[in-house]
């Protein structure tokens, strides 16, 4: 009897402290957002910021913002989809490619607004829209040409992301095109990242890194051993060249979240999907303590932010 | 209702995945980690194909087939046991993901606006069509597996897990043998890759991380369960194919409760752990006290 109690007693304080870390659903009359990210990392808490720093501004309406964080688990993001779709949900926010296909698979009569996702004809799914930086290969090839020199070596470092991998292959023929030499290296986790730095530290040149989850999150690692070389870093965010790269073209990735709200609230007021109003303009961040010297005149069209 | 019928189509979508490590680590009594590998092997290859438009159901079993192909070179690695299993099976996954990797092209394909078998029953059957589907091939799967082993074939392969020198005293080469289970238990592995592909409308090469673990401990969750019910030693092929199926939907009925209750993500895969851990500690308990 007394083992029963115990058990039955150990049940309840579970399930307690279970409800009371629990973020609930309140049902109240508040447009209710659901945000899925892949993973957990600097950048992507930079987006939330921004999301639920401009839902606060508007003071007509209410929001509420649910973080869902799949943790790099393919089938927890598709249970995470199945819960989305049988609660009441006005409008979907996925960060990155494979949110954004779970999203567009399963949810069709709400809005959603991805974050920074390569989806094949986006523009003919009617619910879709894509808010990405206007980052155009010239805008990389300009830069690699301001950076290195013609005997000098590019070495292109990313995961297997779809959009990443895209990008990275584009981008090498376009630079090699320019006399460059350039090596695309594939790295699968944070292990292989820092490994290839290491072996790449005998070699002098510059690296690429474009925004990519699994590299952006090991930032901080990646620049501590570049630091160590003459090897010149090059990102694409604002939160790399905070972690210490050299120099970056991209976007802040709150502004990311920002736009993503903007449209949110527009969809909230007008029930219409904003679908031209999605590209950020990107902005040339450097590094205060990098050695790179900066000529405006070359980045004429760009805004120049140089960060400490 | 409707949250029990995505715990279902959940379940049932790994339920071959289960299957297969079953076969390699109950029956071979192999630890064999290239089902992660062959389960995107399957998804890959089905969407490959699809993309070059071959039929649905001539991709679907072509990409089950590959599975197959992996139990062969991952049996023909461990030939002469120079390799153990468990190494054998890391080194085949590595390989196999540059093997998805070139079979993709890219990282990622989409198939979402192609017609599938999948879509085709959705077409026809409404809603509840993908459950449909997935129920037949669970069917389907058992059959072959109570038909399999029922057979002499399929007592040669539990005498491989139980005393492979027998086998050889008695005639038979373990080895075929060996090759025989993990061509199964890949073959398994792939059906279930193919069948996500179909659901989740992609293939990706990075959807088998971690899968084979989850396998696992479905499986043994299933196991301890089943074994509280029924305590015969003996070798029942309804209740093993049981608790991999119960095994399963414990596995993914937790999660989905702590979902459904809006848990923080931070504490989600912990919570998930420990009420794991509690249900087992609580059958062991009983078991103990019923001893």
């Amino acid at each position: 009897m007394i083992k029963i109690r115990n058990k039955l007693l150990q049940t309840v304080l579970f399930l307690m402290y279970v409800f009371s870390i629990s973020n609930g659903y309140a049902h109240t009359n508040a447009f209710k957002v659901a945000v899925v990210i892949p993973m957990e990392h600097l950048a992507m808490n930079d987006i939330i910021g921004g999301i639920k720093k401009e839902l606060e501004k508007d003071n007509n309406n209410d929001y509420q913002a649910t973080i869902y964080n799949a943790q790099g688990d393919i089938n927890l993001m598709k249970l995470i989809y199945q819960q989305i779709f049988r609660s009441e949900f006005d409008a979907i926010v996925p960060v990155g490619t494979i949110a954004s296909q779970f999203a567009v698979k399963l949810i069709k009569d709400k809005p959603i607004i991805s974050i920074d996702s390569d989806l094949k004809e986006e523009k003919k799914i009617k619910n879709f829209v894509n808010i990405e930086s206007n980052n155009s290969y010239s805008d990389f090839t300009n830069l690699i040409q301001h950076v290195l020199s013609n005997s000098e070596k590019l070495y292109i470092i990313h995961s297997n992301d779809i959009k990443i991998f895209k990008k990275s292959s584009v981008l090498a023929n376009l630079i090699k095109s320019k006399g460059y030499k350039v090596q695309i290296i594939t790295v699968n986790n944070l292990y292989e990242v820092l490994n290839a730095i290491k072996i790449l530290s005998r070699e002098s040149g510059a690296i690429l890194v474009l925004r990519d989850n699994l590299l952006v999150s090991a930032m901080p690692a990646i620049v501590r051993e570049v630091k160590k070389t003459k090897i010149k870093l090059i990102a694409s965010d604002e939160g790399s060249i905070k972690n210490g790269a050299d120099i970056a073209i991209g976007v802040q990735e709150n502004e990311l979240g920002k736009k993503a709200a903007e449209l949110l609230i527009e969809y909230n007021k007008t029930k219409t999907l904003n679908k031209k109003n999605s590209k950020i303009d990107s902005i040339l961040f450097k590094n205060a303590s990098s050695s790179i010297k900066i000529d405006p005149k070359m980045f004429h069209n760009k805004k120049i932010v140089t960060i400490k | 209702m409707k949250i029990f019928l995505d715990i279902t189509q959940q379940s049932l979508m790994l339920y071959p995945l289960v299957l297969g490590v079953y076969i390699s680590y109950k029956i071979l009594k192999i630890t064999d980690l290239t089902v992660e590998g062959s389960f995107v092997l399957g998804s890959s290859m089905f969407a490959k194909l699809l993309m070059e438009e071959i039929n649905p159901m001539i991709s679907m079993l072509i990409a089950v087939l590959s599975g197959s192909l992996a139990g062969v070179a991952i049996s023909t690695i461990q030939k002469d046991d120079k390799i153990d299993s468990l190494t054998a099976g890391i080194l085949m996954t590595f390989i196999l993901y540059s093997i998805n990797l070139k079979i993709m092209k890219v990282p990622n394909l989409q198939i979402y606006d192609f017609t599938t078998v999948m879509s085709n029953f959705v077409d026809f059957f409404g809603l509840y069509g993908e459950l449909l589907f997935l129920t037949i091939i669970f069917f389907l799967s058992n059959l072959i597996l109570i038909i399999l082993f029922s057979t002499q074939l399929g007592l040669n392969l539990r005498a491989y897990g139980d005393n492979p020198k027998l086998l050889k005293k008695i005639g038979k080469s373990p080895h075929q043998y060996k090759i025989l289970g993990l061509c199964i238990s890949n073959f398994l592995a792939a059906l279930s890759g193919v069948m996500t592909c179909q659901i989740y409308g992609f293939s990706d090469v990075n959807m088998g991380f971690g899968i084979a673990l989850t396998a696992i401990c479905a499986l043994l969750i299933g196991e301890k369960i089943l074994n509280q019910i029924s305590s015969d030693s003996k070798f029942l092929i309804f209740k093993d194919l049981l608790s991999c199926y119960l095994g399963i939907v414990i596995y993914y009925s937790t999660i989905t409760f702590f979902l459904k209750v809006g848990i923080d993500p931070i504490h989600l895969k912990l919570l998930t752990g420990l009420s794991l851990i509690f249900l087992l500690k609580t059958i062991a308990n009983k078991s103990y006290s019923n001893e």
